[in-house]
């Protein structure tokens, strides 16, 4: 982690972090006035949309910097970490389940939308035209006030918001409809199943049972679609899954390992570190410390 | 949700009116400065969002009333005419087939709210709260928005901005989903066998044995699920296509009654003088004045504004 190896910090409330794996639909609206970097991993995809300020987001192993009427699109269970080049940074947040958005009706053809973005596309999202970010803003506003009592994003009026700021972002990133049948309608089938399964056995074996495909065939295809290595992919659920957990009680290694579908403690340390930067206790320390100093502030 | 056909925002007034009856959607905002009484029919649902000024508007035999912050949807093939009671009178319009509305997912089951409401109904209506009114308007201008040819995506975006627009209406109205009832389903295939086939015979009886129902069954549930009577329905539709026909072209009126269904040319005049107060010929001769004075471009009843 390098120079960015201070301190996980964030938001005020726990709520806010249980919200990004716990929530389909979760909407926020920050402000941070000092640098405060954080290196953070969750189940959902992450949006950002930038009032103020300038940051530089490194999401896996490249970097994004952000500005006013920029969005930046994190996708689920990518690892991603933040400067803040220029404060104040005022920013709205919109988080949103994979698998919430997966079985929403045309949305589901629009998935590479919630995805992080090459840094060719990332610049399409810059410098957005202000009658259609202000029109996303008041989209997070509705979004905001229909999600509150509850994240579960179910309703209507959810499902036409989100279908609208999916319909803008397809626009400025100048994306086709995905078919949603043969082989993306499969292999969306096997990246849910190991959503929900990332504690099981998730050998290409035993996918290849369950589905009925030849190992390799699960690995090409899965790689075609969703532009990532099946098996990384997994382990970036289970690490996800291991962060989520951590941050929210106090479990052993033995049992974490366990709990995410590792039978190998070493392997789960590996993999941890590999995405992570630091060990599983490392991080839990480092959260720890951040929930006390709480520098983010929350303006809704 | 079938491809959407055709989509007119506002423009030549000569234009709006043809689109009233054949676009599935259509966008207008119009401002009037002089007081006038008007007469319309057409096979579109329309939806006006009051800016300002008040207005009267008489659909079937009810009066209505309309003021700031007010939306009212006047049913398709209901008769209105409205007199405009304090101008400037400026308001967004959105027109609707409901044989459009009625493909699309979730929305398709809320036709019960693109219909003429009843008074309590209507009350709802009134003095929206200025957020929702506000939001009601951007959706009209986003759907003007994506009238332009070419916008990628622009039949989902519709369809969004549509859905959100029920939802809106729906917690105004308080009304219910409808989607999942049997007899709604049933209904609504019949509404639209007679919208589609209003030339042809329309018996109950005939009707009874298309859809292998009673007919005084089918009598009591249209009345149910659609609040008015069955015969009366199809008079309204049959009417409304002699209207739209007249307002195209020339025709002879025997000719006239038989294109909409009527065997008896006296049926049709008596039909269509209920409706229209006026006999076929005067109805056009009135239109064919009303379209000259709006050519001419003087003083006209009705600006038609761009955005």
């Amino acid at each position: 982690m390098g120079k960015n190896e201070k301190f996980l910090n964030d938001y005020n409330e726990e709520d806010h972090f249980k919200a990004l794996n716990n929530q389909n639909v979760y909407v926020s609206h920050s402000g941070d006035y000092k640098d405060n970097p954080i290196y953070h991993v969750h189940n959902s995809c992450e949006l950002l949309f930038i009032e103020e300020g300038q940051a530089e987001y490194r999401i896996g192993n490249q970097y994004y910097e952000i500005g006013a009427n920029d969005v930046l699109i994190i996708g689920g269970t990518d690892p991603h970490s933040r400067k803040f080049k220029k404060v104040p940074c005022l920013r709205y947040g919109l988080t949103v389940m994979p698998a919430y958005l997966q079985n929403l009706p045309i949305i589901n053809g629009y998935m590479n939308v919630y995805r992080t973005q090459t840094q060719e596309d990332a610049q399409k999202l810059k410098g957005v035209d202000n009658v259609v970010f202000q029109r996303m803003i008041q989209i997070l506003w509705q979004l905001r006030e229909e999600t509150k009592e509850n994240g579960e994003g179910r309703g209507d009026l959810v499902y036409a918001l989100i279908l609208e700021l999916t319909i803008y972002l397809k626009r400025l990133l100048n994306l086709e409809k995905q078919d949603v049948s043969g082989t993306y309608k499969i292999m969306s089938d096997v990246k849910s199943y190991i959503d929900f399964h990332y504690m099981e056995d998730l050998s290409l074996n035993e996918l290849s049972r369950l589905f009925y495909l030849q190992p390799n065939t699960i690995s090409k295809n899965f790689g075609k679609v969703f532009g990532k290595n099946v098996n990384s992919y997994i382990n970036s659920v289970r690490v996800t899954n291991a962060v989520r957990i951590l941050e929210a009680s106090d479990v052993s290694i033995t049992e974490l390992s366990g709990m995410v579908g590792y039978t190998s403690i070493n392997t789960f340390l590996r993999q941890f570190r590999e995405k992570m930067g630091v060990s599983p206790l490392q991080y839990k320390k480092r959260f720890e410390q951040f929930m006390a100093v709480r520098e983010t502030q929350h303006l809704f | 949700m079938k491809k959407l056909k055709g989509y007119l925002d506002n423009h030549l007034a000569g234009d709006l009116l043809a689109a009233f009856d054949e676009q599935d959607l259509c966008v207008s905002y119009s401002e009037d400065y002089r007081k006038e009484e008007l007469c319309q029919v057409h096979n579109s649902c329309e939806l006006l969002f009051v800016e300002s000024g008040e207005a009267d508007y008489q659909i079937n035999e009810e009066i209505y009333h309309v003021s700031k912050n007010t939306v009212l949807i006047i049913g398709a093939t209901d008769r209105h005419r409205f007199w405009f009671t304090q101008v400037p009178y400026k308001r967004y319009g959105l027109n609707v087939m409901p044989s459009y509305l009625q493909t699309l997912p979730i929305i398709g089951g809320y036709l019960n709210i693109y219909q003429t409401q009843s008074q309590e109904g209507h009350k709802n209506l009134m003095q929206i709260d200025g957020p929702t009114f506000r939001r009601m308007v951007g959706i009209v201008r986003e759907l003007h928005e994506e009238a332009q040819e070419g916008v990628e995506g622009r039949e989902t975006m519709i369809y969004a901005l549509l859905l959100e627009l029920t939802i809106l209406l729906k917690r105004l109205l308080h009304a219910e989903s409808q989607e999942h009832s049997e007899t709604y389903k049933i209904m609504n295939e019949i509404k639209n066998y007679i919208d589609l086939y209003y030339k042809e015979d329309l018996s109950l009886a005939e009707l009874s044995r298309l859809f292998y129902l009673q007919p005084n069954t089918i009598s009591k549930n249209f009345r149910k699920i659609w609040g008015k009577n069955i015969n009366q329905y199809i008079h309204s539709v049959r009417i409304t296509n002699a209207v739209r026909i007249l307002e195209a072209g020339e025709v002879g009126i025997t000719e006239l009654a038989e294109m909409v269904g009527y065997g008896n040319v006296n049926t049709f005049l008596r039909q269509f003088r209920e409706k229209m107060d006026v006999s076929p010929l005067q109805y056009r001769k009135r239109m064919a004045q009303m379209m000259q004075e709006r050519e001419e471009g003087g003083e006209t009843w009705e600006k038609t504004k761009n955005f």
